[in-house]
Formats: C-alpha cells, sequence, structure tokens
C-alpha cells in the first residue's frame, strides 16, 4: 500500500501516518493480518526521527487497529468492536462534518450519497481468508 | 624525449582523457531519453517525443560531439617536445575546459526546457508531498552481494602488508591510502544497508524490485572499486621483481587487468540504470523533486532540497546527495578531512619536523648504525657493513618501492650507480652515507649535514679498524 504523507500539512505527520493506514485498512490495501514496516525502517524511508513513527503506531495500538509483538513487529489487528465511546466519538465527528457540508451548500441526499459512495470503496479483506 | 618524459607523458595524456570523458559521459546522460529528467528538469514520456524537447535534445548531443573533436584536438600539445612543467599548467587549464562548456550548454538546455514547461502549462508535481510503499522493508539490503566477497580484497590487502613486513619496508603512502579507501568501501557497503527505500511509482513489484536491484549493483559497484584497490597494491610489489625484458608484459597486463575491473564497476552502475529505466518506463512515476531544488555549476548538476529528507538522491549518474541535508556536509567534510588528514601527515608534517631537525638522527654504536625518526626508522647491523662512502648528490634513479616527498626518501630503488638500494634519506640535506653491506646497499643520512660527516668518520674509522 502507497501511503501519502504532507510536510506542509497542519496536520502532523504521526498522525497522518495513523489516518494512511486506518484509510489503507478500510479500503483493503492492508488486510488484517499483514505486517507493517518496522519502526526504524519506516523512519528511514521518509526521512523522520524514528519517534514520529513510533507514536503513530502506539496510537494504532492503543486504538485498536494494530498489534505490536516484539519478535513480528506490527500487524495489522482484528481486534475491532464498535463500543459506547466510539459511537459517541463517531457521531462527534458526524456533527462537525454534516455541520461544514450544510454551511457550505451540501443538502441532506447529497450528503449521504456521498456517504455511500465512499463506503462502497470500503472491503475490509483478511490476509488469511486470501492464502486459502 | 627520454623514455621518462614518455612515461610521463602517457600520465599527462591519461589524466587529461578521464578528466574530458567523466564529464562527456555525465552531462551525456544528463540528455538521456530513458531517464526521468532531462537536464534536471522531470519531462513526462509522452513530453518527451515532442519536437521541441527533441531539438534541445539533437543541438546538445551534437554539442558533445564537438567536444570530443576539442578533447582530440588538445591533447595533441602533450606530444610535444615542450618542458614538462608547461605541460603541467596545460593540463591544469584546459581541465577548465570541459567544466564551463558543458555547464553552459546544459544550463542553456534546462533553461529551454523550463521556459517550454511554463509557456504549455505542464502538470507541476507537489514537491512536499511524500508517497511510501509500506510493503517495502528491511528485506530489500538481502539483496545486496553478501559481505563475504569483501574478504578477496581484505586478504589481498593483508598479503601486500605481510610481505611489506616481511621485507622491513614499514608503511608507505599508498599503503595507507588503500587501506583509507578499503575503510571507506567497508563503510559504504554499511551504509548502503542502511539507505532509505524508495517509492517511485504505485506498482509494490516494481518498486521492490528497483529497490533491491539498487542494493545489489551498487554493492558489486563497491566491490570492484575496492578489488581495484587491492589489485593495485599487490601488482606495485610485482613490479618490484620485474627485470626489464619481463617490464612490458607486466605493464600490459596490469593495464588490461585494470581496465577491465574499471569496466566492470561502470558497466554495474550501466546496468542498474537501465534496469530502472526500462522497468518504470510506461509507468506515472511519483516525483518530489522540483525543478527549483536542482541547478547547474561548474561541476554539474547539484539537488539542494530542504522538504526532501534524504541525503542520498537517484539521479541520471546514479547517485547525488542533497546539499540541504546536515549529513552532506559530514560526508564531504569526512572525506576532504580524511584526505587532508592524509597529505598532512605526509607532507606537511615531516616538513615541520625537518624544519625543526627533528626528521632524522642517525647514530651508530659497537652494534648498529640506525636511522631512528617518526617517519622511519631502520637498523644495520656493523658487522655486515664491507665498505662506507661520503656522497653529496645522489645519482638519477626511480623508486621501485617505498615513500618520496619532497622531505625525504625511504624504500627500494633503482639507481643509476649503484644499481638496487634501500634508501632512508632526508632530501634536503645533501650528505648521504653509502654503506655497503653483505646483503645490498644502503644509502642513509641525518637531518644536519655536520652530523652526517661525522657518522660518516666514525664508521671509516671503525672499518679500518677491523681490518
Amino acid at each position: 500500500m502507497i501511503i501519502k504523507l504532507d510536510f506542509e500539512s497542519e496536520i502532523p505527520i504521526y498522525l497522518q501516518i495513523r489516518n494512511e493506514v486506518v484509510k489503507g485498512i478500510g479500503k483493503g490495501q492492508l488486510a488484517i493480518g499483514e505486517q507493517l514496516p518496522t519502526v526504524r525502517s519506516l523512519a528511514n524511508d521518509i526521512g523522520i526521527n524514528a519517534m514520529t513513527v513510533n507514536k503513530a503506531y502506539a496510537l494504532l495500538k492503543k486504538e485498536g487497529f494494530i498489534t505490536i509483538e516484539r519478535r513480528h513487529g506490527a500487524k495489522i489487528s482484528p481486534r475491532y468492536q464498535s463500543n459506547i465511546d466510539y459511537s459517541e466519538r463517531l457521531v462527534s465527528e458526524l456533527d462537525l462534518l454534516t455541520s461544514e457540508a450544510a454551511i457550505r451548500g451540501c443538502d441532506k441526499e447529497t450528503f449521504l450519497r456521498l456517504c455511500e459512495q465512499v463506503y462502497q470503496s470500503i472491503h475490509v479483506r483478511r490476509l488469511e481468508d486470501e492464502k486459502i | 624525449m627520454d623514455s621518462k618524459d614518455w612515461i610521463l607523458t602517457i600520465v599527462f595524456l591519461a589524466i587529461h582523457y578521464i578528466w574530458w570523458i567523466s564529464f562527456l559521459y555525465s552531462y551525456h546522460m544528463e540528455s538521456d531519453m530513458k531517464a526521468k529528467r532531462l537536464f534536471t528538469v522531470f519531462v513526462p514520456d509522452e513530453k518527451k517525443r515532442k519536437m521541441n524537447i527533441q531539438e534541445i535534445i539533437t543541438k546538445f548531443q551534437q554539442k558533445l560531439v564537438s567536444l570530443r573533436w576539442i578533447m582530440l584536438l588538445t591533447s595533441v600539445i602533450f606530444l610535444l617536445p615542450i618542458p614538462m612543467l608547461y605541460k603541467i599548467i596545460y593540463l591544469v587549464l584546459t581541465a577548465f575546459l570541459p567544466m564551463y562548456l558543458l555547464y553552459k550548454e546544459a544550463n542553456k538546455a534546462r533553461q529551454s526546457i523550463l521556459r517550454i514547461k511554463k509557456e504549455e502549462l505542464w502538470e507541476i508535481s507537489s514537491e512536499k508531498v511524500v508517497h511510501i510503499d509500506l510493503g517495502l522493508n528491511e528485506q530489500i539490503t538481502e539483496a545486496m552481494l553478501p559481505m563475504g566477497y569483501f574478504l578477496i580484497p581484505i586478504l589481498m590487502q593483508f598479503l601486500a602488508l605481510s610481505y611489506d613486513e616481511w621485507k622491513g619496508q614499514g608503511l608507505s603512502v599508498l599503503s595507507i591510502s588503500s587501506i583509507f579507501l578499503l575503510g571507506m568501501g567497508v563503510l559504504g557497503y554499511f551504509l548502503l544497508r542502511r539507505l532509505p527505500n524508495k517509492t517511485y511509482c504505485d506498482d509494490h513489484d516494481k518498486n521492490r524490485n528497483v529497490n533491491e536491484m539498487q542494493r545489489y549493483y551498487y554493492s558489486l559497484f563497491l566491490f570492484y572499486v575496492v578489488l581495484m584497490d587491492a589489485f593495485i597494491m599487490l601488482a606495485v610489489r610485482v613490479f618490484e621483481y620485474a627485470t626489464p625484458k619481463m617490464l612490458t608484459f607486466v605493464w600490459l597486463g596490469f593495464i588490461i587487468v585494470l581496465t577491465f575491473l574499471v569496466f566492470l564497476a561502470i558497466n554495474s552502475v550501466s546496468k542498474y540504470r537501465n534496469y530502472k529505466n526500462n522497468m518504470l518506463q510506461s509507468t506515472t512515476q511519483y516525483d518530489n523533486q522540483a525543478e527549483t531544488y536542482w541547478k547547474y555549476t561548474l561541476l554539474g548538476s547539484i539537488y539542494r532540497n530542504p522538504y526532501d529528507t534524504r541525503l542520498f538522491i537517484d539521479s541520471n549518474n546514479g547517485m547525488t546527495i542533497n546539499m540541504a541535508r546536515p549529513g552532506a556536509k559530514i560526508f564531504f567534510g569526512a572525506i576532504f578531512g580524511g584526505v587532508f588528514l592524509l597529505l598532512s601527515y605526509y607532507f606537511i608534517y615531516p616538513a615541520w619536523l625537518d624544519h625543526n631537525h627533528k626528521l632524522v638522527e642517525l647514530s651508530v654504536n659497537q652494534e648498529v648504525v640506525e636511522v631512528y625518526g617518526p617517519m622511519y626508522s631502520n637498523q644495520i647491523s656493523i658487522e655486515s657493513i664491507q665498505n662506507v662512502d661520503l656522497i653529496t648528490k645522489l645519482p638519477h634513479g626511480t623508486r621501485t618501492w617505498g615513500t618520496g616527498t619532497f622531505t625525504y626518501m625511504t624504500g627500494n630503488f633503482k639507481l643509476d650507480t649503484y644499481g638496487k638500494c634501500r634508501m632512508y634519506v632526508a632530501s634536503k640535506h645533501k650528505a648521504y652515507v653509502v654503506i655497503t653491506t653483505d646483503k645490498g646497499i644502503v644509502i642513509v643520512n641525518d637531518d644536519e649535514i655536520a652530523k652526517t660527516k661525522a657518522v660518516y668518520t666514525q664508521l671509516k674509522h671503525m672499518l679500518e679498524l677491523q681490518k
């Protein structure tokens, strides 16, 4: 999977890495069970401090998107359980997104159509299923 | 011109051609249609076929042909029977010709392409967005040439140094430089392992293959360079034993093997570049190196991008350094610093020692004659001495092994009057004791003429008493 990082963006690099990995999992570009590069290797390839990559991986692990094992490194994690905290956060973020869309003249039907289009590109895949 | 003048002439011609050909080849690659960049400007494949771009390339390549003729014509001067000093000055002055002429033409071509790009509103890529292929990892380094191959040149160097030790010759300038180059080669291998992976396009397999081939061919190039260095070290010892009849064949063999190794080294870089260009030919490549960060100077193209976090960048000629990175200063500092330290140790330090009469002490006791100093030392057993002479001028000759600077000369020489001999002399102090021993002739002196004469008198007296 190819991720894109913008060094001029206001979004910190570690957050961009986190967002790209999450989008990659959602769109099936990163399969569940797939290995991510090591912290040192990814930091070297991007040309940033290893602490930044470490921060991104730590955040992904905390949110349940990856697991990190000493011997095997970071792997895309299967632990996805929607809970109350996540639902509240989802509503909060949708609140902001919907408000901005409405202010900019996007009606309900258009907004829902766009959501459906984006959701159609989502395809979470598992590495084991592909090996079978 | 005598044979020595002809040898120097051939050396000057070789330097002249190597210098010109390096620049011509390097700038020829700037106009390579298969490369991503033409004259440091990113040109999409479909735009390269346009007539205005083709005209610029053709015009530049015609200039390259003219410059090849200039290279040949300017080399004729070296064949004339003029003093060597004038040839050296001419060599230095003509060195600026390819630098300036090629810089001027390449810059003109670059400005023309940039103008076309602006007028035709080509898409400008964002230089601050970086693409990273998450499928690339440290396993790429497994494609490198195994480290074990480097044991071959290390063993060759070890044999050469052991031979010197066995002959009691010690380390010479060539040996130290050679070991330095070997060290740089090994360091280069480890740095190559730590090279960042590059994402060229959206095809993971192509990204992986190009990165692996880069590691393999660059480690192969390093190996050939280090092998060349080790070969020269061993070959120099062979020259020492060559008879005058064998010398021509030894030279021929040396040139053939060295040329072959140079070809292999250049070919490895060329193979990587061709592989990469073929692999990425019909692919949309990512590019975060905007033209504004490239420019031409007298030394060729330079890349300076503070937003690009890589130190080594792919260029049409293999690799270039991002001059905006702190690592660039460290890299050049290490090379120039190393060279400066080496030159200081062999030229400036001995000159200072000589000026303060600390270069060498010549002394004699009941058992040995000893030359002792920070740069060299040797002992000659009194029992082995058959005759001593004092001379004020060294005969003409050549050095077959050892060190020869403006300040001192040590090692094996072939002199007109004495034939094969060993010398341990402070060059600027014109009084030398020629000692004939049962193992050959040794010439020594002190960095003070009076002391040299005093030792000579003492040795003469000791020999007379022995008789």
